[in-house]
């Protein structure tokens, strides 16, 4: 497989892949950043590519464990930092909250679990099927359920507090 | 739609149970029908339609960034090392061609004359050094004045 060929393989799901990075990493530098080492890693098994079943499916289960591990890098080298960090972006979302109702949500969503969140963001922003994430996510049908239906209820009841607090 | 299929298609939602085609039907009839529906739920699904249209932005890149470092990092290292030891040399012609050049003549007089300018030039210091010994030597007097043995 040559380039050309190769970015036209990867090229309908390379945008799912960021997002997916971005919902992880949050920042859109380093979202793009994991894009391209998951570029990478795909065209530098470009020989076996041919052979997988579902390059997309792959290709979004690299992604995850990638971010994953970046996540985990993260925290280990700057615990402190993450922690003083935490009110200053306290008082940054309350000033947040009230202008725009797209930000609750997108601030309680990043409060999930990680696992949740990819699950969250699979199923309601790339409208994908449940055997599609069970793939992805290498769990069973079942257990992608009740992942997503804790979430869904999650953010249920915050938007219901965020709501009831903007009202009092 | 009636009120019992909304509320199916909703307890559905929250169970994980719903297929695509139901959370499609559920969020087109929120988004027709603004008078009926849950509030908090419409900024949901509005921030996931919102979220769709995040893309990449940048070209696919399939040449390995780290790799592109190192070769930078070492390039600029011989530089560094090549400009460092062309200055030295540099330097190092320099010295001998003016200041430490060995002047030498074949006339014993003018030599004589030459080394004697330099042996005077060199004592003038060792005087001065002799002077503050003489400060000593009356101090010894003066010591050997008071304590006679």
């Amino acid at each position: 497989m040559n380039q050309l060929e190769f970015v036209a393989l990867i090229s309908p799901f390379k945008d799912r892949i960021f997002r997916l990075a971005k919902r992880l990493l949050v920042s859109t530098e380093e979202a793009q950043d994991a894009s391209q080492e998951v570029f990478l890693k795909l065209w530098n098994k470009n020989s076996e590519i041919s052979s997988w079943s579902n390059v997309e499916a792959m290709a979004m289960t690299i992604t995850k464990n990638y971010c994953l591990d970046q996540l985990k890098a993260k925290r280990s080298k700057t615990i402190s930092l993450v922690s003083s960090n935490y009110s200053d972006g306290n008082s940054l979302e309350r000033k947040l909250e009230g202008t725009n109702s797209l930000t609750w949500v997108h601030r309680i969503m990043e409060q999930l679990p990680e696992q949740q969140k990819i699950i969250m963001q699979l199923r309601e922003i790339e409208q994908m099927e449940f055997y599609e994430i069970a793939e992805i996510m290498k769990m069973n049908e079942t257990a992608v359920r009740v992942a997503l239906s804790r979430s869904r209820k999650f953010i249920k009841e915050k938007m219901q507090e965020t709501h009831s607090y903007g009202t009092k | 739609m009636e009120q019992s299929r909304k509320e199916e298609l909703l307890r559905k939602y929250e169970n994980g149970e719903s297929n695509l085609q139901e959370e499609k039907e559920l969020k087109d009839y929120f988004k027709n029908n603004p008078e009926v529906s849950d509030e908090n739920l419409t900024h949901v699904f509005n921030y996931y339609e919102a979220q769709k249209l995040v893309d990449l932005n940048v070209p696919i890149n399939l040449k390995q960034k780290s790799r592109k470092d190192v070769w930078l990092g070492l390039a600029a290292s011989l530089v560094l090392v090549f400009g460092l030891l062309f200055v030295l040399l540099q330097n190092k012609q320099e010295l001998p061609s003016d200041s430490l050049v060995l002047k030498t003549s074949n006339n014993p007089e003018e030599v004589l004359k030459e080394t004697q300018k330099a042996l005077a030039l060199l004592s003038v210091h060792v005087n001065t050094g002799i002077g503050s010994v003489r400060y000593l030597k009356e101090y010894q007097k003066s010591k050997d004045k008071i304590f006679k043995e």
